[in-house]
């Protein structure tokens, strides 16, 4: 798209008055090209001309915040989007408790703050980039519709951080802009910023459980940036978690749908017993010890992205108002943490123990039990759907200190049940637990895309009810067009 | 000038500028950063530059050019956030553009502000930014501010004369940021409430080592960098006192800063 052409004011969905924001535009104008191109080269391969029926965000009246309609995904109307302004809303947190919420940047936080705002940035396009051949592999055009969406949203959650970038943090806040285009997933020179937006997204059942888990981590530090005093920041997080909400609907609904097709196909075949691998297998469906080890591997990979169990930039962003607790607003304390200890996971001689630490330097521990609570939730759906199929199997995530390569754990081995072992059992045992090469070329062989309206690959189920309540022979997504 | 007396405009700005930097220095301890700003016409700057550059073997001509040698160092020795704005309506030519270069950072403006008529920023180098007003450690300030390739020196004597604008006089080195007006009221701003929340102790030892780059003479080593030795600053309550910041560090809980510079 040519610059020349875009009207800012009509054409870019916006609460922040965009056509007269000077600044903004200025630095729009110079960044939006560039976006556009990332988007070609980056964005999903192929499918960029077909018509795709996706939600448009138009406003942010909780009633209708959404369109959906037909869009070419190069045309889609990524906007600026921010909660409506609470009136009178105080700093809920840290140092500065109770006083008036920023509304610009308070210079003594500033570097810190950008800093937390280009972390969460560069994962939003990350995704799309790991997730942009998955189109070509899609179970059903159901699904592929599922995929764009999530991948233009991305796409509107990078704009949310430049938008915050470029308006807030003058000139380095456009060089920073600019770098989130230029950073690439997986790239040996220069990589995203955080390890598993590095991970390749090789299959569908890799991108539902990216959804459920990595999107989840998205969900929890959204929710810790939505308690910020900054309050441009905590209102554009606000509204990013209503889209996100979706993202994760994707993952858990995917995985159900996943186990429910194993389960019925075991069912139909008289099989009971879940590790009659390759019997299961034979069936076209993925058994549910491999979901198990690709489940395994996301939830840690997740947890990684909460960064060491005890961390001074965490104490010091929560102390100066900047990121607070997940749900902070409702939890019944000092909201400073002066005095207050937190257990903390810890490897201490040889031995996994619990130990007390000051919660002020805990706080992405806590912010990591939020999330496995928040994981374990979707999970019982999972098992309920196994546990009415009559078939004995429980899927469970992974004790914390398995598979890890940040924090406390990263120097041990564990096995799933937290069980330490040394290298040469971790070596031996290893693909019992994360998915092997095996593993991998079996479920790429059943990566085989259906575009047939209606029709689902066999290792899926069909979803309960379509998207925008459409019924199920829909035509998600118009590929020729 | 004889007649003038006092009020010969060199003299009477070296005047005045000594006395404000003394009473900042004495009685405003808690003020963290000086802002120089100047208002005037560029041409007269010039000439009276070109004067005392003429005259520099009359008695007090060369009284006033030690005089301002000395202003100057004055300032290079206070202990506070040195910052310039090179705004439209200024007049940073020669001497006083000597302030630009004393500054720790300097902004100016690239263009026009909205809402103001007046014609962009300019600076001027004169003879009096390449000898007269060496610093305490024998250097001028644009020597030093070159220490890394002494043909950024040449490029910037080649331009006397010139009208700079902003891009210009970043581009040779001269100023630190060249913003536009969009720009210009968030940054200045931003970084001043940045600099006024630093620890006080470790602003004066940091920009006493950026201020006084290369040579030492026994003067800079009584009077500039060492005075502010990291060892000093290790030792103040700042650090290490219960609130300091060596104290404090890693717990999460911000450093309580004796906001007054010594
Ligand atoms: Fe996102
Ligand atoms: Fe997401």
């Amino acid at each position: 798209m040519n610059i020349m052409n875009v009207d800012y004011s009509t054409k870019i969905p916006n609460n922040v008055n965009l056509a007269e924001d000077r600044q903004v535009l200025k630095a729009l104008e110079g960044w939006h090209p560039g976006y556009m191109d990332w988007w070609s080269d980056m964005g999903p391969d192929g499918f960029q001309e077909s018509l795709v029926y996706l939600r448009t965000a138009y406003s942010v009246d909780p009633r209708g915040w959404a369109k959906f309609d037909y869009v070419r995904m190069p045309e889609y109307r990524w906007g600026i989007l921010l909660a409506p302004q609470e009136e009178n809303r105080v700093i809920p947190f840290g140092e500065d408790y109770g006083k008036p919420a920023w509304q610009e940047v308070p210079g003594e936080h500033r570097a810190m703050l950008r800093r937390l705002i280009v972390i969460q940035g560069d994962t939003e396009p990350a995704s799309v980039e790991q997730q942009r051949h998955l189109g070509k592999t899609a179970p059903s055009l159901y699904d592929m519709r599922n995929l764009f969406q999530v991948n233009v949203e991305e796409g509107r959650h990078l704009w949310a951080m430049v938008y915050l970038l470029q308006k807030y943090f003058g000139r380095d806040g456009r060089e920073e802009a600019d770098d989130l285009l230029r950073r690439r997933s997986g790239d040996a020179d220069s990589p995203r910023m955080l390890g598993a937006f590095n991970e390749a997204t090789p299959d569908w059942l890799s991108f539902f459980m990216f959804t459920y888990f990595t999107d989840r981590d998205g969900k929890m530090q959204l929710h810790s940036l939505a308690q910020s005093g900054f309050d441009p920041l905590s209102r554009t997080c606000r509204f990013m978690l209503t889209e996100e909400a979706h993202h994760m609907f994707v993952g858990e609904t995917g995985i159900t749908r996943v186990v429910q097709r194993t389960c019925d196909a075991m069912k139909e075949a008289g099989i009971t017993d879940p590790n009659d691998i390759a019997r299961i297998r034979a069936l076209g469906v993925i058994d549910l010890p491999t979901i198990q080890k690709k489940l395994n591997l996301h939830y840690s990979l997740s947890l990684d992205l909460f960064g060491s169990e005890v961390s001074t930039n965490a104490a010091n962003a929560f102390n100066a108002g900047i990121k607070g607790r997940y749900k902070e607003t409702t939890i019944d304390d000092d909201h400073q943490l002066k005095s207050s200890t937190y257990p903390v996971m810890k490897m201490v001689d040889g031995q996994i123990k619990m130990v007390d630490e000051p919660a002020l330097t805990a706080l992405n521990m806590r912010l990591r039990d939020d999330y496995t609570q928040d994981c374990v939730k979707g999970m019982l759906r999972w098992n309920k759907v196994i546990s009415t199929a009559g078939i004995d199997y429980k899927l469970a995530v992974p004790n914390t200190a398995f598979h890890r390569q940040i924090g406390e754990f990263k120097d041990v081995h564990a096995t799933p049940d937290g069980l330490l072992i040394d290298d040469a059992t971790w070596a031996k045992r290893k693909n019992d637990w994360l998915p092997s090469t095996a593993d991998g070329d079996f479920i790429a062989s059943l990566m085989k895309p259906v575009t047939e309206p209606g029709q689902f690959a066999s290792w899926i189920s069909p979803p309960k009810v379509g998207i925008d309540n459409k019924p199920g022979d829909f035509e998600y997504v118009r590929i020729e067009s | 000038m004889i007649a003038q007396g006092a009020a010969f405009w060199p003299l009477q700005v070296a005047r005045e500028l000594d006395d404000a930097i003394l009473h900042l220095r004495i009685n405003e301890l808690e003020i963290a950063m000086l802002v120089f700003k100047s208002h005037g016409d560029r041409a007269n700057v010039v000439s009276y530059d070109a004067f005392l550059e003429a005259n520099k073997a009359h008695w007090l001509v060369n009284e006033v050019r030690h005089y301002w040698k000395r202003v100057l160092k004055r300032i290079d020795v206070t202990s506070r956030t040195l910052v310039t704005l090179v705004e439209p309506g200024s007049c940073f030519v020669g001497t006083l553009a000597e302030l630009v270069f004393a500054a720790d950072r300097s902004y100016m403006l690239i263009g026009q502000k909205q809402g103001d008529n007046r014609p962009p920023p300019a600076i001027e180098l004169t003879a009096m930014n390449f000898g007269p007003y060496p610093m305490s450690h024998g250097l001028t300030r644009l020597q030093s501010r070159f220490q890394a390739d002494p043909s950024d020196i040449e490029r910037a004597q080649g331009s006397i004369g010139k009208a700079l604008d902003a891009e210009e006089a970043e581009e040779l080195g001269l100023v630190t940021f060249a913003l536009d007006d969009i720009d210009w009221d968030d940054e200045v701003r931003v970084f001043f409430e940045e600099r006024t929340s630093f620890s006080p102790d470790g602003l004066t030892g940091m920009e006493a080592n950026l201020r006084f780059v290369g040579p030492e003479t026994m003067e800079s080593k009584i009077f500039s960098r060492l005075t502010a030795w990291q060892n000093w600053i290790f030792q103040r309550p700042n650090a290490v006192g219960e609130d300091g910041a060596l104290r404090r560090y890693g717990t999460g809980q911000k450093a309580q800063f004796d906001m007054t510079r010594v």
